[in-house]
């Protein structure tokens, strides 16, 4: 069946479970100004380093988010192509987001703290 | 301006798509490929007077296509965990093959697969001497298979003596005195579900209790 243990150590993968967690919070955190989608959401994570690596894997996030409930989508007209489907955050995402924005607050400044990286002293 | 390998470069990363998407449900499918066309053309949209190479570039940063499924098969899985019906066009539609990370989360894990090894051990001893030990046996079967910590195999290995001796145990045991059959009843637990229980505590010890990886 191809069962092996999780590697639960490598400093690469944990960074990539960091980068999992957030990302689904910066999509939300981009469609409360407007609604907006794919290839733009795309666009504005690819802006920020490190935050997308394989750009694919926001499609399965995003309808992920929507049968959660946190976004909802409507296709609109563009002027250049087909139909595009749009996100907008919904109330519960909204929520959501608060609510990571201050957990992260605090996570952030806990690691800061303790993990401080010998910056001070 | 069109790169003079378009056509070719994005149907051969569209047909892998298709290939990684085979035995998905077909409206999830239909979705991802949906969005990973639009977002090709999009990127394409981008370009002034595109190569083969700026292709190319584009659907390196977009991702294998089979880890693409990987994720929104995993996706799916997690919601469906966190309690979240699969909605009608999920990654992953119902019925489609379990997803790598369709676990439930740690601490449920962990209280599921204590209280499968609890309903195992200390039930049949209040209902010793009757077909009934059998009972909590399953209900620890199918407590400790819907915590995920112990693969088939293991379950396997670990509950069907147990089951099978419960059974032949009854057939015995009815044909003795109701005092040598409560014997031979707490005998049986002691000498088959214990070690059973064993083994699946060091099986999920040395996995620190969580559910086997798939890979």
């Amino acid at each position: 069946m191809g069962y092996t243990l999780m590697p639960m150590t490598e400093p690469a993968g944990s960074l990539t479970q960091m980068r999992k967690g957030a990302l689904e919070h910066c999509v939300l955190a981009l469609l409360t100004d407007e609604p907006r989608y794919g290839f733009d959401l795309v666009r504005r994570l690819g802006a920020v380093d490190g935050m997308l690596t394989t750009e694919g894997t926001i499609y399965p996030l995003l309808s992920r988010l929507r049968r959660e409930g946190l976004v909802e989508t409507e296709w609109r007209e563009s002027s250049d192509g087909p139909p595009r489907r749009y996100y907008r955050i919904t109330t519960e995402g909204q929520r959501a987001l608060d609510t990571f924005r201050a957990q992260w607050r605090v996570f952030r400044s806990a690691v800061d703290t303790l993990v401080g990286e010998g910056e001070r002293g | 301006m069109t790169a003079p390998h378009a056509e070719q470069i994005i149907a051969g990363y569209l047909a892998r798509l298709d290939a990684a998407l085979t035995g998905v449900g077909r409206d999830a499918g239909a979705e991802l490929r949906a969005d990973v066309t639009a977002h090709i053309a999009d990127a394409r949209a981008e370009l002034d007077g595109e190569s083969d190479a700026d292709l190319l570039n584009i659907l390196d940063r977009l991702g294998e296509p089979s880890a693409l499924v990987a994720e929104g098969l995993a996706a799916a899985g997690a919601s469906t965990a966190a309690g979240v019906p699969a909605g009608e066009a999920g990654p992953a539609g119902p019925g489609s093959s379990p997803a790598p990370g369709s676990t439930p989360t740690a601490d449920t894990t962990r209280l599921l697969a204590f209280a499968a090894l609890t309903v195992m051990i200390a039930m049949p001893l209040f209902l010793p001497f009757s077909i009934l030990t059998g009972g909590p046996v399953i209900l620890g079967l199918l407590l400790a298979h819907s915590s995920k910590v112990w693969r088939r195999t293991e379950l396997v290995a670990a509950f069907s003596l147990p089951l099978l001796s419960i059974l032949i145990g009854f057939l015995i045991a009815s044909a003795m005195s109701r005092h040598w059959a409560v014997f031979f009843e707490l005998g049986m637990v002691s000498f088959i579900l214990v070690p059973s229980a064993i083994y699946l505590i060091l099986v999920a010890g040395r996995r620190g209790w969580r559910a086997p990886a798939t890979v």
